[in-house]
């Protein structure tokens, strides 16, 4: 077996002991990367020559036999959206297309001190508006399972990165789905924290109020281990909140008693497809036959979700985005007349075309005479959307979910319809407009060999009950892994 | 009626600072005009109970002690732009001598 095709944790372990350096494994990766990245396009930036030296100062480190953390030279890749100091951060977008980041996002920081090495940036739909990675000005992320496929957005390079084996994890952001939606398609385990539990210092914003990163990886405990390392208040994030330590790795695989599952009816709707049903449902029967009590519940203002979403989300990058004016960063056009025509040439040159349709959306959604009937009320529907999680968790631990209502679908297949790639996150939105950490954990390939993800959602700061449930999935399901013949494709 | 016309996306791309033009301001209509149709459903929804959630935390400022707590790194931040003089960003003359 590869050794790019290990977990960090059985990864760590060979860098332990010594059956592999920290130098030989990034190189083992890079080459990887340079194979199977021309079929991808996981990556849009790699940097081997940053990373072969942070491979040769996490050699010195596991050299000194010192207190290290299991990171310590293991290869990661981050999404293009999350800063790195003098390493280009482009958003996918021609507007940052030569954007050196004056600082580092603090889960950068974090990773980099637990001497994680960074081997480059992930592609990802522009700005993280997306469903399928294909708005991206360095083309389409294909996925790995089947190239003819998309990977899933927006963190599609994340997901497909891990799933072909060109990263040991990687990081991703969801705003409204965008960890999850390509964790499902591509196979692998991702997770949305809590809001405020993972600090947004460093991550290029697209909705203020619902972003949040998270871990993308090969297994359930490899993202409990991520999840130490970058969990935690950041007193330079001001939603950043202060909450006591939680070792998420520490006792993964107990048992749990009394658990009590419930399935909201409106999640298993006429949109889900039939196939990917029967996969939910057999995790969850696998879980029943496990002792967890399963029940149905109706959550009925999730049928808003997304539309309250879409409102909320476009308003904020609207708002967001205005800083996009071409002086200080970004793209700048050389031939404007005045200062007016440098702003409006320099947006409508350096924007593409989905982040142009969610700009205007959202000034539309808060312009004068709509402001009220849309954005206000949208923020209305997020109130009791989130009142009926909180009502739905007095009575049950966790809710499960399909994470979206098809496998993966064809390249190009929604590129043109909006609304119909809109539609797609009818699972995954409403978790971030109540702000609550929610973990897609691959359960099945569907009858055409592609992956299917389960969502469970949990309370705020739930999240270890939330990867102790994901692990017992996990050891029912197996993990999925491609095999290079494609046998059973 | 349609919810977005070719008139009220082109005033939306002026108030955004987005140059569009006609051909296109005409797939951009016909598609938000679809979006914002399916968005309006929540209009009809009774509401009136309700208070906006802007943010899902109770958001407040942060204070800290005003203290110099980084390094001066103005050329850092200066290298992003196309054009910089002596240190400062450059633009276009936003006042005109007449």
């Amino acid at each position: 077996m590869s050794i790019c095709k290990k977990t960090i944790i059985e990864t760590a372990e060979l860098l332990r002991s010594r059956e592999i350096g920290a130098v030989e494994l990034t190189k083992e990766y890079i080459n990887q990367i340079k194979k199977k990245n021309p079929d991808i396009n996981a990556y849009v930036t790699v940097c081997e020559n940053e990373a072969i030296k942070a491979a040769e100062t996490a050699q010195k480190l596991l050299d000194s036999n010192e207190d290290i953390s299991y990171l310590c030279g293991v290869p990661t890749a981050l999404k293009d959206n999350i800063c790195t100091n003098n390493i280009r951060t482009t958003c996918a977008s021609k507007m940052l297309e030569n954007f050196l980041p004056p600082y580092s996002a603090t889960v950068y920081n974090k990773l980099q001190k637990s001497g994680a090495v960074l081997l480059g940036k992930l592609n990802m739909d522009e700005f993280a508006m997306g469903s399928s990675s294909e708005h991206s000005i360095f083309g389409a992320v294909h996925n790995p399972w089947n190239t003819a496929y998309v990977a899933g957005g927006s963190s599609g390079g994340s997901a497909a990165a891990v799933a072909a084996d060109l990263c040991a994890f990687s990081l991703g952001s969801d705003t409204g789905g965008s960890i999850r939606q390509p964790a499902s398609f591509c196979g692998v385990v991702g997770l949305k924290p809590t809001y405020g539990l993972v600090s947004r210092l460093g991550l290029i914003a697209f909705a203020s109020s619902l972003d949040q990163i998270g871990p993308m990886t090969k297994d359930v405990a490899d993202c409990a281990l991520i999840m130490n390392v970058i969990a935690g208040y950041d007193p330079m994030d001001s939603t950043s909140v202060k909450v006591q330590a939680v070792d998420y790795l520490d006792g993964l695989e107990r048992e749990v008693d009394d658990l009590k599952i419930v399935l909201p009816r409106e999640f298993f709707d006429s949109a889900l497809d039939e196939d990917v049903k029967d996969i939910i449902m057999r995790a969850l029967k696998d879980l029943e036959s496990g002792g967890a009590i399963l029940s149905e519940c109706s959550l009925p203002s999730i049928k808003n979700a997304v539309p309250a979403y879409y409102i909320i989300s476009s308003s904020e990058a609207s708002s967001n985005l205005a800083r996009f004016d071409g002086i200080r960063y970004g793209y700048r056009d050389e031939n404007a007349k005045n200062i007016s025509d440098l702003y409006r040439r320099s947006r409508s040159e350096g924007f593409g075309r989905e982040v142009k349709r969610r700009i205007l959306l959202g000034t539309y959604a808060l312009s004068s005479g709509y402001q009220d009937e849309l954005y206000k009320k949208a923020l209305k529907v997020r109130s009791m959307i989130s009142r009926e999680f909180n009502n739905a968790f007095k009575k049950y631990d966790v809710i499960a979910a399909p994470t979206c209502p098809t496998v993966a679908f064809k390249l190009g297949e929604k590129l043109d319809d909006p609304l119909k790639m809109y539609l797609n996150d009818i699972y995954t939105v409403a978790v971030n407009l109540a702000g609550l950490p929610a973990i897609s954990v691959p359960c099945g390939k569907d009858k055409n060999g592609l992956p299917v993800g389960i969502q469970l959602i949990g309370k705020p700061f739930g999240e270890k009950l939330l990867l102790n449930i994901a692990k017992m999935i996990e050891m029912k399901a197996g993990r999925l892994q491609i095999h290079e013949e494609k046998e059973d494709l | 009626m349609s919810a977005a016309d070719v008139k009220t996306i082109s005033k939306m791309a002026d108030m955004a600072a987005i140059y569009i033009d006609e051909k296109e301001l005409e797939i951009y209509a016909s598609q938000l005009d679809e979006v914002i149709r399916y968005m309006e459903e929540i209009k009809s929804l009774d509401t009136d109970d309700e208070e906006p959630m802007e943010h899902i935390l109770a958001v407040k400022n942060v204070f800290r002690e005003d203290v110099v707590t980084g390094e001066n790194i103005r050329d850092e931040f200066i290298k992003n732009t196309s054009i910089d003089e002596d240190g400062y960003f450059k633009v276009l003359a936003v006042v005109e001598l007449i």
